[in-house]
């Protein structure tokens, strides 16, 4: 089907309006990628598409406070180049900073919008390990209601059926996070990995191991949890030979989900040594 | 269809465009501009870069419409008024940058655009900033050194203006 409308909305409303109009099919745009990618495949297939990218109050970069906590709001349509260039960013979380430069080539990372790679799920670099580290929350509007969703719940949940827009990306301020990213990139192709790892602390006076995560990338297959590691670790106290034992437990739970050929072979592999890496360079 | 309003190299344009139309598309078979090549079209090659409001962008990732109300730069506004090649373009050629030529006019524009935002870059920065364009032919290496070139030649222009 051609798309016969495509329409620049100024305000969320007017966009929430257009969405929620039943008697077409809509979809919106912004960076574009997503929509390209569905063109070219032959899979867009709708009436209109609603640019979103021009309105105001999804591109704002602010500090909030929700419920008691500060968080930093990135809004939907922000690109991860404009995000990276954040000075919030840059000073408060280097790391995602870091994320963000490696997740892809400079065109491609003009045109990714946050809301982009919510709304698809479609893995770039290390961008949503990254989110789900920083116990990132999703600002979803749906029936007129902000709905606030975490990260690792949202890339789990089943897509919506009733019209909704992703308006902003709360992140949390937390105490200092040490870390450790490591990953196996394509070659030519940048930031697209075979998988990646990352490994993140919070900074504590005890030797116990508090609060790491864990979380892996794997191409088009997209964000790995390792909870179980995470929850073994968690309060223990820190020794090579309780590292051991981790990454033993890693490459027990890394179930091969990534196909059948040698590249799964192969992706497991990686993702097995990377664990082991991380952990190590984190803990010890 | 739909009438679109934008600068494309400085001057004003109002093509008529289908609202799923890529601006690759646009740029080379509506308004003529057939130095941005299509390659992989999806935005992995990078030979139909251009600037989009002064940012690098793919073309073959964009829609016509996205644009409507921007300022357009393909590889034809780049030359001088009198169509000769300008410095970076010259430095390409003198550093050997173009073999086959596919990807020298997104190669180019990428240039373009990291000396915009950086006027010194380190070799590591140019490296980046061409990580989205492809070259089978060069190796990169002269390719950095004819934006390397252009970069210190522009810094010694500004000082000593």
């Amino acid at each position: 089907m051609a798309v016969k409308e495509y329409i620049h909305v100024e305000n969320v409303n007017d966009a929430i309006d257009l969405i929620s109009d039943t008697t077409k099919i809509n979809q919106f745009i912004a960076g574009g990628v997503g929509i390209a990618a569905q063109r070219k495949d032959g899979f867009l297939d709708c009436d209109q598409l609603i640019d979103i990218s021009r309105i105001s109050e999804l591109q704002s970069e602010e500090k909030v406070s929700f419920e008691g906590k500060s968080y930093l709001k990135l809004g939907s349509v922000l690109s991860l180049t404009q995000i990276s260039q954040s000075e919030y960013v840059q000073n408060d979380f280097p790391f995602f900073a870091r994320v963000l430069v490696e997740s892809s080539d400079p065109a491609r990372r003009n045109a990714y919008t946050l809301g982009g790679r919510l709304a698809t799920k479609i893995p770039v670099g290390m961008l949503l390990p990254a989110l789900c580290a920083l116990d990132a929350v999703v600002d979803v509007l749906k029936n007129g209601i902000s709905n606030k969703i975490s990260v690792v719940d949202w890339l789990s949940s089943e897509i919506f059926e009733e019209p909704y827009l992703i308006t902003a990306v709360l992140i949390p301020y937390q105490s200092k996070i040490n870390y450790s990213i490591l990953d196996v990139k394509r070659r030519n192709y940048p930031g697209e990995i075979v998988a990646g790892v990352l490994v993140t602390t919070r900074e504590t006076s005890s030797k116990l191991i508090e609060n790491i995560k864990i979380f892996g990338s794997v191409d088009k297959y997209g964000l790995v949890s390792f909870s179980n590691i995470s929850e073994f670790l968690n309060g223990k106290n820190i020794s090579s030979e309780l590292v051991r034992q981790a990454v033993e437990l890693a490459d027990q739970q890394i179930t091969n989900k990534w196909g059948n050929d040698e590249d799964a072979q192969y992706r497991k592999r990686v993702l097995t040594a990377l664990v082991s890496r991380c952990l190590n360079q984190v803990l010890l | 269809m739909m009438r679109i309003k934008f600068n494309l190299n400085g001057k004003s344009v109002e093509p008529e465009v289908h609202a799923d139309q890529t601006l690759l598309n646009l740029l080379r078979d509506s308004l003529g501009m057939i130095g941005v090549k299509e390659g992989c079209s999806m935005g992995e090659c990078g030979t139909c870069s251009i600037l989009v409001n002064g940012e690098l962008r793919k073309s073959c990732i964009m829609l016509a419409p996205q644009v409507d109300g921007c300022d357009v730069v393909t590889i034809e506004g780049i030359a001088l008024e009198d169509g000769s090649p300008n410095d970076l373009q010259q430095a390409f050629l003198d550093h050997g940058s173009v073999q086959c030529g596919y990807c020298t006019p997104g190669m180019v524009i990428a240039s373009e655009a990291i000396l915009l935002h950086n006027p010194s870059p380190t070799r590591e920065q140019i490296r980046q900033g061409i990580s989205g364009n492809l070259c089978r032919c060069t190796g990169y290496q002269q390719i950095i050194g004819a934006i390397e070139e252009t970069a210190k030649k522009r810094q010694i222009t500004v000082e000593e203006k």
